[in-house]
């Protein structure tokens, strides 16, 4: 018996509570903004030994850690009647992810290898040389696209070992009475197949950005041979292909990744885009700009945030104003010393070095976009960014490049530009350095923006009603289904070619509950853990 | 997004692909030539690199191509399109990842061949403490010097897991905890072992014992090259004894110095290993103790054989017997390249690995990287035994039956260690026991000459363990990195 959207599983990847980032931002204002819901976090880790960097709040009953890549489990092995059903449920599984002719179904073939993960089975039964020989003589089968790549017995291996440990998670449990959320597609939805096959449990699955994009490009830091890329994107993309199916409603954090969903098997009908929100007390309008003419920009230093772009475009500035700064705000992940050392190379190449100011992590980000005339943002790839509406709360004019859902934010109270262009950002972020009166205005129209669209509370509100949804109890306020559909119809008709238009006024968030709708119990607070993406 | 886990932990490097941009407007192509083509061109190799339309989708969308910019520029409704067009048009190609850096032959040889080293020093004590010992009694050598192996194999397995398992601290405990314990388990053998008017042996059995067990937890630790300068009195009272003979009292401190170096060594590095910070929390416990016991039979069962290739025609009572001491040099002497080989025998089969593409041709390769490796190790047990033939006063010849018995003992070894490396240490030591105990038993039966049955017993015990490495060796899944 669900109780009435009150307990929800919270299934993370890679991120909270362990990694600072935007999707633990996001999930961190989720289970403060309802301190009345139960959440039990399962958190997919690497090798177990990742601290937990986000103080739990009291509401966050229990905390999974789920490690892909620690000790081995214990070995159970297959009981010898079920090992040749175990190989055919393999070969199907290997056929409906190689060859889409032959007909195979992944998803059931998934069910079944949940039932086995839930017994402790799975990993010794894939770790065994009946799998290896099958995968073999499947994948060189002369019609398959792994066959011209000329696999080896070491690829074939490398290929098992990578399946069984990124399908452990299918034998993960979670409480049968809670909404399975998983905040991200891949393998956080594992655990929430199983159980909605089993228990019934209802899944909701939140892109932030898009997964197997991200697997698609994170391909190259690990090259391997081709059979074995092929076999684990084919795995990725049906896992995502099957969750999108399954999932009982699917939140986009834009419009934008709708595209990817609903190209990746996403039934219309249950897609609904939800806005992240940030708390306009907590970044209140700026302090006066600095002097100096200052580009400020906030976030993670990674390679997707693409700083190289940003640090050629303030050299061309420079060159136009020699007094201007380039201030980023951030800190470096682990693993990650060796692109930050690639862009301080550029930036002496290019001799900004005196320019730039590296201030590292700072615990007031909210000072960090008031530390700038105008915000920059120059990633190649975001899902609905956080430094973006952060800034723009700030009232600062901000120039982003045109990825994700980058222009739904912003609307037309910023500049965007195309990404990985730095004459472009570079003419763009001059003449607004130039233009102090246009700065002010874009300012206070993107914090008006903020203010009318991007609050916390709307988007803390949404998911508040959509767990009470999911659990059965759907809201009595809610717009009835017929301007639901009437909404997402509208959507439909106006085809891929309005994603790329700014959102004006009503169009934000369709789901947009009406004023004086129940829990209004937003979060006083500031943020406690402020952290620069 | 965040990190993504799909692939286990390193280093993360820049995840874009890094795109040939559009040439400028000097090289102008023909207005009437389908864009498509002008940028199938530049994407290439990208394009040919790619496993299904959806990831150069992702490519384009990375690089800034919008669905407008498209729209316009190619005329395809949206990057997917264009994606499966692109995809159409150029075949695949397979690039090859940049090979992992191969392992030159010669790293470990040197520590290799000091551990070999390390291992046959100790012989040397026999030989200064000989006028000592006067007659030396058997049964108490031999019991304490048997105990002394099983514990210490069973010992150093449970340090190894948890050295594996990256627990240093945790590791030199238990060899502290250990060794002692061994030291103590053997000279109670020795003790329960010695007759009247055994003594000497007796204590020169317990010292070997208390050497045994702090020798041991040096070299399971790592530290060989702090071993080796306490050993050093051994040879050079040895190489004094060829010009000279030298008087009890000096040899007696010879060894004594030297069991009291290794010993003041060991503790000294156990100390400071075991109070070094301790790990991160979760790095694993030890074994169960269950799981240590084979290593500790394994080494019964080689030492049994070991002690009838060099001591059996002395057990038998042969008229003229004389302990085979080149063999026993040539097999302890021999464990350091042997213990290399292994090394080789693993590099040869990850090579085989990266060439067979089915299972058949995977087994073809790794049975010929064991025969290579085997003939290897034989080649050199012979070249040691003939060495050692040739300079020790007094040796029986080697030939025949005598090489021919020390060759399948050592092969016996080997591959007994290389199904220890590989975790199939159960059947190993199951083989080599049972060949011990029917040797034994032959030999206590009076049943044929002791080199017949040697030879028989080798040959038998061989095939077995080279069988049960085809079988278990050649399957590709014994080989996980």
């Amino acid at each position: 018996m669900l109780s009435s959207g009150r307990h929800v599983t919270m299934l993370t990847e890679g991120t909270y509570p362990h990694v600072h980032g935007g999707v633990s931002t996001w999930c961190d204002q989720l289970v403060r903004g309802m301190p009345e819901v139960d959440f039990q976090v399962v958190a997919l880790i690497g090798s177990g030994r990742e601290p937990v960097t986000w103080d739990l709040p009291d509401n966050v009953r229990r905390h999974v850690p789920f490690p892909l890549w620690g000790p081995e489990p214990p070995v159970r092995r297959l009981p010898r009647g079920e090992r040749s059903r175990f190989l055919d449920t393999w070969e199907q599984l290997l056929l409906a992810m190689l060859d889409p002719d032959a007909g195979c179904d992944f998803g059931a073939a998934l069910d079944r290898l949940a039932g086995w993960a839930r017994e402790g089975r799975l990993t010794s039964a894939l770790r065994s040389e009946a799998v290896l020989r099958s995968l073999m003589w499947i994948w060189s089968m002369p019609h398959l696209p792994t066959a011209a790549g000329r696999p080896t017995a070491h690829d074939a291996l490398t290929a098992t070992d990578l399946l069984e440990h990124a399908l452990r998670p299918l034998g993960a449990r979670i409480p049968d009475d809670a909404v399975a959320h998983a905040v991200s597609a891949g393998l956080a939805t594992l655990p929430a197949l199983a159980a909605q096959h089993f228990e019934r449990v209802p899944f909701l699955l939140t892109e932030h950005g898009i997964y197997l994009r991200e697997r698609y490009l994170g391909y190259r830091t690990h090259p391997q041979r081709t059979p074995v890329k092929t076999l684990m994107l084919a795995f990725y993309r049906e896992l995502n292909t099957l969750g999108y199916r399954r999932a009982d409603l699917i939140t986009p954090c834009n419009r934008y990744n709708r595209r990817w969903e609903e190209h990746g098997g996403a039934p219309v009908a249950r897609i609904r885009t939800v806005y992240n929100g940030v708390d306009p007390e907590a970044f209140p309008d700026a302090d006066a700009e600095p002097d100096v003419p200052t580009i400020s920009w906030a976030g993670r230093i990674d390679p997707i945030k693409d700083l190289e772009t940003l640090i050629r475009a303030y050299a061309v500035v420079r060159a136009e104003l020699p007094a201007a700064r380039l201030r980023l705000f951030g800190g470096v992940p682990d693993g990650g010393d060796a692109y930050r050392v690639r862009l301080e190379k550029l930036a002496a190449e290019l001799g900004v070095v005196d320019g730039i100011a590296w201030e590292g992590r700072v615990s007031d980000v909210a000072r960090a976009y008031g530390a700038g005339n105008v915000v920059a943002l120059s990633s190649i790839s975001e899902g609905f960014p956080f430094s973006l509406i952060e800034a723009m709360s700030c009232g600062r004019a901000t120039v982003s490049t045109d990825v994700g859902g980058v222009r739904e934010a912003v609307g037309d109270t910023g500049i965007v530009v195309p990404p990985r262009e730095p004459a472009v950002l570079a003419a763009a972020l001059t003449a607004l350095l130039r233009d102090p009166e246009r700065r002010t205005a874009l300012g206070r129209a993107a914090r008006r923006r903020v203010v009318d669209h991007f609050t916390l509370t709307r988007s803390v509100d949404a998911f508040r009603r959509i767990y009470r949804e999911l659990a059965g109890f759907p809201d009595s306020d809610r717009l009835t289904g017929t301007e639901a559909a009437t909404a997402t119809g509208t959507e439909a008709a106006t085809g891929r070619g309005a994603e790329a238009a700014p959102v004006t006024g009503r169009g934000a968030a369709v789901d947009a509950p009406l004023p004086g709708g129940p829990g209004a119990a937003a979060p006083a607070a500031a943020r406690t853990v402020v952290v620069p993406r | 997004m965040s990190g993504p886990l799909w692939q286990g932990p390193g280093d993360r490097v820049d995840t874009l692909p890094a795109l040939p941009r559009q040439r400028d407007a000097a090289s102008r192509p023909d207005p009437a030539a389908d864009p498509l083509d002008e940028l199938a061109l530049r994407l290439h190799d990208v394009i040919a690199a790619a496993v299904h339309p959806d990831e150069i989708a992702a490519i384009l969308e990375s690089d800034g191509m919008t669905d407008d910019r498209i729209r316009l520029g190619y005329g395809r409704p949206d990057s997917f399109t264009l994606a499966a067009e692109l995809y159409e048009k150029v075949p695949r190609s397979h690039p090859e990842p940049p090979p992992p850096p191969a392992e030159p032959w010669h790293t470990g040889l040197l520590g290799s061949l000091l551990r070999g080293l390390l291992f046959a020093l100790p012989g040397l004590g026999w030989l200064l403490a000989a006028p000592l010992l006067g007659e030396p009694a058997l049964p108490p050598l031999l019991a304490g010097a048997l105990t002394g192996w099983v514990w210490n194999q069973a010992m150093a397995h449970r340090a190894y897991v948890r050295l594996g398992l990256g627990n240093r601290p945790a590791a030199a405990r238990c060899l502290a905890a250990g060794a002692p314990a061994g030291a103590l388990l053997s000279t109670v053998a020795t003790l329960l072992c010695t007759g009247p008017g055994q003594g000497p042996s007796a204590v020169f059995s317990s010292a070997q014992a208390v050497y045994l067990g702090a020798a041991t937890a040096l070299l399971v630790l790592g530290h060989e090259r702090a071993l080796l300068p306490c050993l050093l009195p051994l040879p050079a009272g040895t190489a004094a004894l060829l010009v000279t003979d030298l008087p009890l009292r000096l040899r007696l401190v010879l060894l004594a110095s030297s069991l009291a170096a290794t010993l003041l060594t060991a503790a000294r590095h156990l100390h400071r290993t075991a109070t070094a910070e301790p790990p991160a929390p979760g790095a694993g416990g030890g074994p169960r103790l269950a799981a240590s016991l084979p290593h500790g039979l394994f080494g019964l069962g080689a030492g049994v054989l070991v002690l009838h290739a060099a001591l059996g025609e002395v057990f038998a009572g042969v008229p003229g017997a004389v302990v085979a001491g080149p063999t026993a040099v040539a097999l302890t002497l021999g464990n350091g390249p042997a213990e290399w080989l292994l090394l080789r025998f693993r590099g040869g089969a990850l090579a085989g690995l990266r060439s067979a593409t089915t299972p058949a041709a995977f087994r073809r390769a790794a049975v010929l990287v064991l025969a290579r490796c085997l003939t290897a190790h034989l080649a050199v047990l012979g070249a040691l035994a003939c060495a050692a033939t040739l300079l020790w006063p007094g040796a029986p010849g080697l030939v025949g039956v005598r090489l021919a018995t020390l060759l399948l003992v050592g092969t016996v070894l080997w591959t007994g260690l290389l199904l220890q490396a590989f975790g199939s240490v159960t059947p190993a030591a199951a083989v080599v026991c049972a060949a011990a105990a029917a040797q034994t038993t032959l030999a206590e039966a009076g049943a044929g000459t002791p080199a017949a049955t040697g030879l028989a017993v080798g040959a038998a015990s061989a095939a077995a363990l080279l069988l049960l490495v085809c079988v278990r060796l050649g399957r590709a899944t014994a080989h996980r990195p």
